[in-house]
């Protein structure tokens, strides 16, 4: 058995290159340490490498010897969970709750787990064992060779995501890439990430220059091949959302067009293979409803037909319309017709149904607004959709989507105090403060004031000149942070103006404004501006512990939940914006 | 003279009193001053026609009618958050066996609840659920899918036990692992030879053992749907309540851990990914407690894509607090007081309550939840200081029964005998008579009290208790009624928003009581007229209580025997004469009847006798007590300012109040009116000390605040002084301004210079002492900001304040 037929069959398209480039370093002298890069879809390499490395040194392989160790960064945090996972799948050592989860001890029982020296002391018992004949520790990786038993045997470390190292075990990035040399053993380590080496290199050339490997960027065709080839062969594995026949083998050509055409579609945003598989799993259950609908429809009229008919199915009239869609030219008449691929003009119509719908779906499911499954749940395709003439398809469309709408929550909950308070947040963080007294200035004096200053202080550039940097809206560059007095001064003129009629009379403020200022000093508002702080629709930016200072907030929300916020509380948002939308 | 100058009682009218119902209202709602000597004794003037045990009575009477109302509040609350407990603890139980086919890889569940106010109910009530379906796997029935029984371990976990990544997998792992009666016996693991008590693969090490005990037990149960692949992934279910996991969002503040947000969110980054990546193995669920709302989702903000990718998320919305309160407001309590249609009142026929809140109560909770705090909290605790407040009056002994504490009606009629209550007896002997006849009074007003008998004036107010109920049944019934046509009818459908319900409902209450209900109902078409008429026998025909039903037999005749006169729905349909000649007689009679039928029963319920004893009438909200006191939603800092300002007004102020719940007798103990405003040396030292200040510019140099604040202290003492002793106020005088100008005369002999300069010393050691606490109590009311760098210098921090 050659290498290449264990590589093959596990290698996915587009791989290729990188799979037998590992290989043949892998399975003669491999350097010490090789970085592999892949920006794009780093899973998948893992996912590779992993396969590989598993054939590589699968016991029966007399090529190899050896065992690897397959760790993620992310969930090592730290030097005792690294040196734990390492050693325990180096040796295929697998915890057991009944021993008390004891770690691989080797045979004289030492802890390996202490520090770094420790763990290179580690390595080395491990590259020494024996594997003893019935041994009660065996795993995947095990390495049970007979032969050459005085020889140490290959060892290999794949860190995956190694970017993170930096962050989790920093003092453990130099020493991983010197693992060999450390602990003189045969030992490779191997870095996988999407960030490049340069990105998190430690200074002063402590490491050494790995062996680089760039994964190159997937085509077309392999992206089409790896969605293609993960078509569920299992139907069992349906859920209650979708049809038990939603992934039929008969729907697989059906199911690679679908794939050609979602990939025109989303390409242009995104060629993760596992992005544009999660979008299948949403949108195909809806996709071929209606021909298993119409299926469906077919075997009921046979049914009908073969109990009319006293038991001879054979006289059932072929008048259907869908059954000519679905599934011209079965044997129908001997016994229940079978799901066939559909025809070229249902899958074209199909198609054209469909594809406004998977732009929705590309814009909710990318960013996981919503994850797939509600979203096929929302998104189900009208019941018997190819039996619905063509100029209903529309409405039918629309009263599906319709009776399951998303439920109306949130921020319209807040109470009325809340928006306010939300959007006089909102305008303190994009209005620059000099121009407060202006913006909301009410009274003679300011008034005179704001006319002068806009007579001597021209804001715009005289047309034609460039007048410095393009000035960029404050709305559009992000909130800036404002002091508590402030925020509560704007509240105060957005309830004066908008909220006095709303609130219970109350004789006992005479002055004009003063019941405002009462309102606004109480406990309610405060309590109101932590609560939002609390729930981060305002952000706090001083530090919470100082009561010395006059804590400081940015606004948490954007400008389109302001303006709903600033409507449902009767506020002219954008006459109150020094640079209105 | 005492600094504190708010809280000052003029008079002190006995400590004792304290015992009664006021001042367990102080502690039950935590909102009034914890020292308040004048506002409580403040009540007692009710003790005058108080029984000699009337607080303790009345105490019980609250606590009788509160407990039931409470309960009430939470089966609605409880009904309210049922069906989404039961989708969470679906989506729980089916997270991993109910899984998209076709996924590329599978996802960790999480389920982000936003249940503005009152989430800790609903997470009690799913917990429970769980619990249940736990408990129900034994004996659950055969023919069941196993995966349906899925036990579901959970753990909570606060954002306390967090503060970094390994304390927070800590807390996961060992939450499950060592939990004293888990499934699995706990084994003894060495601290260093083991898998570390953060590593996430001890949880999967004790969950495969878990699968294994577990599996075993099954066989036991289950011979015949044993299906051990599929159910050893979803036996369990790990339910890891990570109550507010996204610290940022929880309410009890995650400040305390003192992490920089940053590092918090990087920390939650990672958690997620460990966590993800064991999915397959380890089932684990995430239910979280968002307290930020759902629209613009805290946690799409928060986590990036990559992160999110990881995760199945699921935002749940549990109803707002608006519709909880509104909800809690129609079904508890609730009548709409007299014919003011200004409450949003709905009410549960079923439910009785004790006490009925009236519309300026109903008015200020529902003003106060639209407007600052829809929580549950804030109105429970609304309705109980409503209460509470209530429950001031002597005569509310009698809430729940007219037994006065004892075990019989005799007793109780000897209680009232008894000299002691004497009092008590008279006033309610008045309530009585006047109710049955107002002209009474008059009469009975010159003649010396006759002894009443008790036990005829307990079975009034029983009679009168009973003649409460009936009108206030009566009044739901008929509310109930007027929404039924106001929905069907009339064609306001039921599907709008809750503000526009409610001004539905006012518009419909306007039109009842001008009639014109009957003019819109005789215009009804045959099919609405049988929709509302079904409508309104089903009504009927459903009410609970056996009373109700006898009492509404009438109604409920009259229904039927219109629904007979209608001619059938489908016949006209066909002929489409909606006004044919029959139907508008049917209609007109049945129009007639409705607006007879509602008038009689929208009466004002202060027209009962004693009405005040189950009902709060237009009693306003205990929520203000005095113009600048507030027990409910305050105005502290203002308050503190003025009081500061202006110490004599609250003092005056203070005794109106006082004089408002004493009577008139007290009316003179305090200032008058037509005071004059008093002067600066009048007021109290931290009062003097705070007009100083607020003519300071930011910085105040201290050393120059004294020398002010001295200036008036001299000009206190030479009036109090008076014309007394003038060498030695002008000697004090002298001193006291030494330090402003030199020249100081030598008039005085040498003697009494002796003794005016010890007196002096004295005076000025006065001065400063006083000084220093004034300047404290000003500091300790955050008046006062030191600087690091000037040590003579504070800093104002407020400024603008209106005088």
């Amino acid at each position: 058995m050659t290498t290449e037929d264990v590589a093959d069959a596990f290698v996915p398209a587009g791989y290729d290159t990188l799979v037998a480039h590992l290989e043949i370093l892998l399975s003669s002298y491999p350097p010490p340490f090789i970085f592999i890069h892949d920006p794009e879809i780093p899973r998948i390499t893992c996912s590779v490498v992993h396969n590989l490395l598993s054939n590589l040194l699968q016991p029966s392989q007399s090529s190899a010897r050896g065992s690897f160790a397959f760790v993620d960064a992310v969930a090592t945090f730290t030097p005792r969970l690294f040196y734990d996972t390492v050693l325990n799948a180096l040796t295929g050592w697998d915890p057991k709750w009944e021993d008390g989860c004891e770690n691989w001890l080797g045979t004289d029982g030492q802890r390996w787990n202490e520090n770094l020296d420790a763990f290179l002391h580690g390595l080395k018992a491990v590259s020494m064992q024996k594997p003893v004949k019935g041994s009660d520790t065996s795993g995947k990786g095990k390495a049970r060779a007979t032969v050459a038993e005085d020889e140490p045997h290959r060892m290999i470390l794949v860190v995956e995501r190694a970017e993170r190292l930096k962050e989790t075990v920093p003092d453990l990035l130099v020493p991983l890439t010197r693992l060999a040399e450390l602990a003189q053993v045969d030992i490779t380590t191997i870095f996988i990430s999407d960030v490049r080496w340069e990105g998190f290199r430690p200074s002063l050339g402590a490491s050494p220059e790995p062996y680089y490997v760039d994964v190159s960027i997937l085509s077309k065709q392999a992206t089409i091949d790896i969605m293609e080839s993960s078509f569920p062969a299992d139907t069992a594995s349906s859920s209650s959302l979708t049809d038990p026949d939603t992934y039929h083998s008969a729907l697989r050509p059906l199911y690679g067009h679908f794939i050609s055409t979602l990939y025109s579609i989303c390409s242009p945003f995104t060629r993760d293979p596992h992005e544009l598989m999660y979008i299948v799993a949403a949108r195909w259950p809806g996709f071929v409803q209606p021909v298993l609908d119409a299926h469906r429809r077919q075997i009921e009229e046979w049914k009908r037909c073969s109990h009319a008919t006293n038991g001879h199915p054979s006289d059932m009239p072929p008048s259907d319309a869908s059954e000519d869609e679905a599934a011209p030219g079965t044997e129908q008449e001997a016994q229940e017709p079978l799901l066939v691929p559909p025809t070229e003009d249902v899958r074209i119509r199909l198609t054209r149904l469909f594809t406004p719908s998977l732009t929705a779906a590309l814009d909710a499911l990318y960013p996981r607004l919503t994850n797939a499954e509600d979203w096929a749940r929302m998104h189900k395709s009208p019941p018997d959709l190819l039996a619905v003439p063509p100029a209903q398809v529309p409405s039918a469309f629309q009263a599906a989507a319709d009776s399951s709408g998303p439920a109306e929550g949130g921020i319209d909950a807040l109470p009325r105090l809340a928006k306010f308070v939300l959007v006089a947040a909102f305008l303190a963080s994009t209005n620059p403060p000099k121009s407060d007294m202006r913006m909301f200035g009410r009274g003679p004096d300011e008034r005179a004031k704001r006319r002068r200053r806009r007579v001597s202080s021209p804001r715009k550039p005289k047309p034609g000149t460039t007048g410095g940097a393009v000035k960029i809206p404050q709305r559009l560059l992000g909130p800036t942070s404002f002091p508590l007095d402030r925020l509560i001064a704007i509240l105060g003129v957005l309830l004066e103006e908008n909220d006095v009629e709303t609130r219970p009379v109350a004789p006992q403020y005479t002055l004009p404004g003063e019941y405002t200022d009462m309102e606004i000093s109480r406990v309610a508002v405060y309590a109101e501006i932590m609560e939002l702080a609390s729930i981060r629709l305002l952000l706090r930016t001083s530090s919470a512990d100082k009561l010395d200072n006059t804590p400081t907030f940015k606004c948490g929300i954007s400008y389109d939940v302001a303006l709903r916020l600033a409507r449902d509380v009767g506020v002219m948002l954008n006459d109150l914006m020094w640079e209105p939308a | 003279m005492s600094s504190t100058c708010i809280y000052i009682p003029p008079t002190e009218s006995g400590g004792d009193d304290r015992s009664g119902s006021p001042s367990i209202c102080t502690n039950h709602t935590g909102l009034s001053h914890e020292d308040e000597p004048g506002i409580t004794p403040s009540y007692s003037s009710f003790q005058v026609r108080d029984l000699p045990d009337g607080p303790n009575l009345r105490l019980e009477a609250y606590r009788v009618a509160w407990a039931r109302c409470f309960n009430h509040i939470h089966s609605i609350i409880r009904t309210l958050h049922a069906t989404l407990t039961a989708e969470i603890v679906d989506q729980i139980n089916m997270s991993y066996t109910d899984v998209l086919p076709g996924l590329p890889y599978p996802e960790g569940s999480v389920i982000a609840v936003h249940a503005q106010g009152g989430s800790s109910s609903l997470y009690a009530n799913v917990m429970q659920q769980l619990d249940d379906t736990e408990d129900e796997m034994p004996r659950g029935d055969v023919s069941n899918n196993p995966a349906h029984h899925n036990g579901a371990l959970h753990i909570h976990l606060y954002p306390a036990n967090c503060p970094n990544l390994v304390a927070t997998m800590k807390a996961i792992v060992t939450g499950f692992v060592d939990c004293e009666d888990g499934p699995v016996a706990n084994v003894k693991r060495k601290p260093t030879t083991s898998l570390a008590n953060y590593d996430i693969n001890l949880l999967r090490a004790w969950y495969d053992a878990l699968g294994q005990y577990t599996l075993s037990c099954m066989r036991a149960l289950w011979p015949n749907t044993f299906r051990p692949k599929s159910t050893l992934q979803n036996w369990s279910c790990f339910c890891m309540i990570l109550n507010s996991l996204i610290p940022l969002l929880c309410k009890t503040c995650f400040t305390s851990a003192g992490i920089p947000s940053t590092v918090r969110l990087a920390l939650y980054k990672s958690l997620r990914n460990v966590d993800s990546m064991h999915i397959p193995r380890l089932p684990l669920v995430f239910l979280l407690d968002l307290s930020s709302p759902t629209t613009p989702s805290y946690i799409h903000r928060t986590y990036p894509r990559s992160t999110l990718a990881l995760l199945r998320v699921r935002l749940v919305s549990a109803p707002s607090g608006a519709t909880v309160v509104k909800e809690v407001l129609d079904k508890v309590d609730t009548s709409f007081a007299s014919l003011i249609p200004c409450t949003d009142t709905f009410f549960d026929v079923d439910f009785e309550p004790d006490i009925m809140p009236g519309a300026r109560i109903l008015d200020y909770i529902i003003d106060f939840t639209t407007r600052h705090d829809a929580s549950l909290d804030a109105l429970i605790t609304m309705l109980q200081l409503a209460y509470m407040r209530h429950f001031d009056e002597p005569l509310t002994c009698f809430a729940s029964d007219e037994l006065l504490g004892t075990t019989s009606l005799s007793l109780a009629a000897s209680k009232l005998q008894s000299p002691a209550s004497r009092p008590f007896l008279d006033s309610l002997h008045t309530r009585i008579v006047l109710a049955s006849n107002p002209d009474a009074i008059a009469g009975t007003d010159g003649a010396p009290p006759r002894a009443p008998d008790a036990a005829q004036l307990l079975t009034e107010v029983s009679a009168a208790h009973t003649e409460f109920r009936r009108r206030a049944r009566g009044m739901r019934i008929a509310l109930r009624v007027a929404r039924i046509v106001q929905r069907v009818g009339l064609g306001h459908q039921g599907t709008r928003k809750d503000r526009d319900v409610h001004m539905d409902d006012l518009e419909m209450l306007s039109l009842v009581l001008r009639g014109r209900v009957a003019r819109e109902l005789r215009k009804l078409s045959v099919q609405q007229l049988h929709a509302v008429l079904a409508e309104l026998h089903a009504f009927f025909h459903e009410l609970a209580s056996p009373v109700l039903r006898r009492e509404e037999e009438d109604a409920r005749v009259r229904i039927v025997s219109a629904m007979a006169q209608l001619p059938p729905d489908d016949l006209i349909a066909e002929a489409e004469t909606p006004t044919s000649p029959a139907v508008t007689q049917v209609a007109t009679s049945v129009a007639e009847w409705l607006v007879e039928y509602l008038g009689e029963r929208f009466t004002r319920l202060e027209d009962c006798a004693l009405w005040d004893v189950w009902y709060t009438g237009s009693s306003p909200f205990p929520a203000e007590l005095m113009r600048y006191m507030k027990l409910v939603n305050p105005a502290p800092r203002v308050t503190v300012v003025s009081a500061l300002l202006r110490p004599h007004d609250f003092m005056h102020a203070y005794s109106q109040l006082k004089r408002r719940y004493t009577g008139a007798a007290e009316s003179t103990d305090e200032g008058d009116d037509d005071t004059p405003a008093p002067t600066l040396w009048m007021h109290p030292d931290t009062s003097i000390l705070f007009r100083r200040y607020m003519e300071a510019g930011r910085m105040v140099n201290v050393y120059d605040w004294f020398e002010s604040f001295a200036v008036v202290l001299e000009d206190q003492r030479r009036r109090q002084n008076g014309k007394g002793d003038k060498g030695k106020e002008k000697a004090g005088q002298e001193d006291a301004e030494m330090d402003v100008d030199e020249d100081g005369e030598d008039v005085d002999e040498d003697a009494e210079a002796e003794t005016d300069g010890e007196e002096a010393e004295h005076w000025k050691v006065e001065v400063q002492a006083r000084f220093i606490r004034a300047l404290h109590e000003l500091d300790y009311m955050g008046f006062v900001k030191h600087t690091g760098r000037k040590a003579d210098h504070v800093i104002r921090t407020v400024y603008d304040v209106p005088d």
